[in-house]
């Protein structure tokens, strides 16, 4: 990491549903221009702009990035879109680095948004993800993806539903202190075990909402940094790793990585930290923003981070380990389990961890926060990305 | 850029108008292969990998869900730019250029056969103001090319000459599946897809694989690397036609002089001796020779006239025959890279331009020519 990098301005929408008073560029426009405010820039002196944006039949429109050219201030200027799925937005914020870092850039917009109401059914959509030949036959899709996942975790570490449930307990109650969450709906513990089965292990309550919203970020380098902003978020370092589509290539004597365990995220996590200098992540790190679509994604995360060994994920979470008052707080923000607008949702991992450093994230706050980790998963939890925000450079 | 970046190595697929006898996972896997090979290199040897491609042409969502390992990827620190393949190479040069990188490995495709490429361009608009129109690439080439032969009276007949001249040039590219060229008189009696343009006139879809590795540490190269890329520039304009001028590209002219500052280039016509531009339309090629300032505007068309931009001119544009010829829909600017590659390092059998030291490698994508990218390679 050569030059010096940092978040100065993070802007996000309110997470819903269907947002029908915006379309989808608004939406990007607004998280965009709350970026530019908090920040303290105006579009004029931004360089480049990076939009993510994901499957686009989620929005009904293939070339959305041309839709959106002119409403998040691309017009005249270099422009990029990614998508890797639900990564994308973690991929986005890299390459949002990379035009600072590589000397291309001094300033930044990096933007995803969603507007997953405009499709009839986000899980159609992301069902002809799977290969028409020998998988889309069986029905795979996001949910059944998932549960074999957590259910591959329960039956090496004997993980159980009551501890997947403390998961969906603890993120909904850190939601209600997020005024921009999807769901501010409290849950106990009876209630949670008493939802209706998704696809076992997986309850409703194990289960992320699909959100409509819009997140932004303006990276800088140093210079412009140290001129406009007293509190940024250093990027200290960042991985992201691809894995193999197939999930039963995850599985079996000669696997490289396990689908039950998130190694491939910890492969990125393990470039992050190199990069960050931090050598014990279940110390140094203050606060962790995790892409946890259901419970039993977090449980492998937290353990593919190094915030506890392998197959501590559900004891520890059961115990209060990643409570606003434990070890580590773990999406203090309510996390994916109460937004998940699909296209943003790894990039607002990254604007809550941003927050988090810059001690701006009002009632969800960790105090004192000095180093906060935000991840993304995409494709068949195969894309993996990481990255280590600190309060100092 | 803080310092040239080295091409190590290339390949492409041959350009088809249909691969029944491949899957494109397979197809792409292949041309991965080649370029590593080409390069000398393995997988072991590199440390990203940057694909570009587009879900709705290769018919799934995430569609590198299943590609990004065929391109390479598996284990690897991968990215996937979803505009056009020539965006690939700019994201790569971006992450080589952090020094957090050595080198990747850059692949992207398109596969039209398998695909209704007007039934995705319909749902590329807008539903509110755009797609109700019916605009596709055919509709707003014309659009974009009424406005520009009124403004600058252009002779009817003068953008047949550049298909017969890209077309004449792709019948000599080997790796061309269908060269067939076509003269002047072919163009003039082809339909009209969308007055004034005709068929003939509008790039020639085909399925094809390009793939590039490409380094920062000359030390890294197992062979004499190929190219330097030197200096690029990336920009976009609005997306509503309305708002545009739409007798230049804007967007090309920013890319275009950013990228000729980074090499020192004052007079591009007398200083690039090859270049490949995205001929999307004959009109495009035209449009591109003003926003690159090989001419001043309104003078494409004597330009053309004047044969400097035919093989054996002062800047041959499109010796392989450009997308007139063949057209990766998505990948086309990958393509054209790698072309302007073979020609520095006198590889390009066939469509050779001698003593080529200086190229241009044109990307473009959206309607009317929304969306730029430009590279300058230089022979090593």
């Amino acid at each position: 990491m050569a030059r010096k990098t940092a978040i100065i301005g993070v802007g996000q929408t309110k997470y819903g549903f269907k947002s029908e008073e915006m379309t989808w560029p608004e939406l990007a426009r607004l998280a965009s221009a709350r970026a530019l405010e908090h920040a303290g820039l105006t579009i004029d002196e931004i360089d480049a702009v990076v939009l993510g944006l994901a499957p686009t039949a989620l929005i009904g429109v293939h070339a959305g990035e041309q839709w959106a050219a002119g409403a998040v201030g691309a017009v005249g200027k270099p422009f990029m879109r990614i998508n890797t799925g639900g990564a994308t937005g973690g991929s986005a914020a890299q390459a949002g680095y990379y035009h600072i870092a590589s000397g291309m850039a001094r300033t930044v917009l990096v933007v995803s948004a969603e507007k997953v109401a405009e499709s009839e059914d986000a899980q159609q959509v992301i069902g002809s993800a799977f290969d028409p030949f020998y998988e889309r036959p069986f029905g795979l899709n996001a949910i059944n993806m998932c549960a074999f996942q957590g259910l591959r975790h329960m039956q090496k570490y004997g993980t159980t539903q009551r501890q997947l449930a403390t998961i969906a307990v603890r993120s909904r109650a850190n939601g209600m202190r997020n005024p921009l969450a999807h769901l501010h709906k409290p849950l106990t513990i009876e209630q949670a075990l008493a939802t209706r089965n998704i696809c076992y292990p997986l309850k409703l309550s194990d289960c992320c909402p699909r959100s409509s919203g819009a997140c932004a970020i303006v990276i800088a380098v140093e210079d412009v940094v140290k001129r406009v902003c007293t509190r940024p978020a250093w990027i200290r370092g960042y991985g992201a790793r691809t894995n193999t589509f197939h999930m039963g290539d995850k599985m079996g004597p000669a696997l490289d990585t396990d689908h039950g365990d998130f190694d491939d995220l910890a492969l990125a996590a393990r470039e992050a930290y190199r990069m960050a200098g931090i050598t014990r992540p279940e110390r140094e790190v203050s606060v962790a923003e995790i892409y946890a679509p259901f419970t039993c994604s977090e449980v492998a995360a937290v353990e593919a981070l190094g915030l506890c060994p392998k197959g501590q994920g559900g004891p520890k979470a059961e115990v209060g380990a990643w409570d606003m008052d434990g070890e580590i707080p773990v999406n203090p923000s309510g996390g994916t389990l109460c937004s998940n607008p699909i296209s943003a949702t790894a990039q607002v991992r990254v604007c809550e961890a941003a927050l988090q450093v810059m001690q701006d994230a009002g009632d969800r706050q960790v105090p004192g926060a000095q180093i906060a980790i935000a991840t993304g998963i995409g494709g068949s939890l195969q894309f993996h990305t990481a990255m280590v925000l600190g309060a100092d450079m | 850029m803080d310092q040239p970046l080295s091409v190590a190595g290339v390949a492409q697929s041959r350009y088809t108008r249909s691969t029944p006898e491949e899957r494109l996972e397979e197809t792409i896997y292949r041309i991965a292969a080649a370029a590593l090979a080409d390069a000398g290199m393995t997988r072991d040897d590199v440390d990203n990998v940057v694909i570009a491609a587009s879900d709705a042409v290769d018919g799934r969502a995430i569609s590198s869900m299943l590609s990004a390992c065929s391109a390479g990827a598996y284990l690897k620190d991968e990215i996937k730019v979803a505009d056009e393949g020539g965006f690939a190479i700019i994201a790569a040069a971006l992450r080589l250029l952090t020094g957090d990188f050595e080198t990747s490995l850059i692949v992207s495709w398109s596969k039209p056969s398998e695909c209704e490429l007007t039934a995705i361009e319909v749902i590329a608009a807008d539903p509110f103001f755009t797609r109700p129109f019916g605009l596709t690439h055919a509709s707003s080439t014309a659009l974009m090319a009424g406005c520009y032969r009124k403004r600058y009276a252009l002779p009817g007949d003068l953008p047949a000459a550049v298909v017969a001249k890209n077309r004449a040039n792709g019948s000599r590219n080997p790796s061309l599946a269908s060269p067939d060229a076509v003269t002047a008189a072919d163009v003039l009696a082809s339909r009209y897809v969308a007055y004034p343009v005709r068929e003939l006139e509008l790039a020639t879809a085909a399925d094809g694989v390009a793939a590039v590795v490409l380094t920062r540490n000359k030390q890294l190269c197992r062979k004499q690397p190929l190219a330097k890329l030197t200096g690029m520039g990336w920009a976009t304009e609005g997306y509503e036609l309305g708002e545009r001028d739409l007798t230049r590209f804007a967007a090309l002219e920013i890319a275009a002089k950013r990228a000729y500052e980074m090499v020192g280039i004052t007079d591009p016509l007398n200083e690039l001796d090859v270049a490949e531009i995205a001929d999307l339309s004959a009109y495009h090629e035209l449009m591109a020779y003003e926003a690159f300032q090989f001419c001043g505007t309104g003078e494409a068309g004597r330009l053309l006239t004047s044969g400097a931009t035919a093989m054996g001119g002062t800047l041959p544009v499109n010796p392989s025959g450009g997308c007139l010829s063949a057209w990766p829909v998505f990948s086309a600017g990958l393509t054209r890279f790698v072309e302007c590659c073979l020609q520095v390092s006198g590889r390009a059998e066939g469509r050779q331009v001698s003593g080529a030291k200086t190229a241009l490698a044109h990307a473009c994508a959206g309607y009317a020519g929304q969306n730029h990218a430009v590279m300058i390679l230089q022979a090593v």
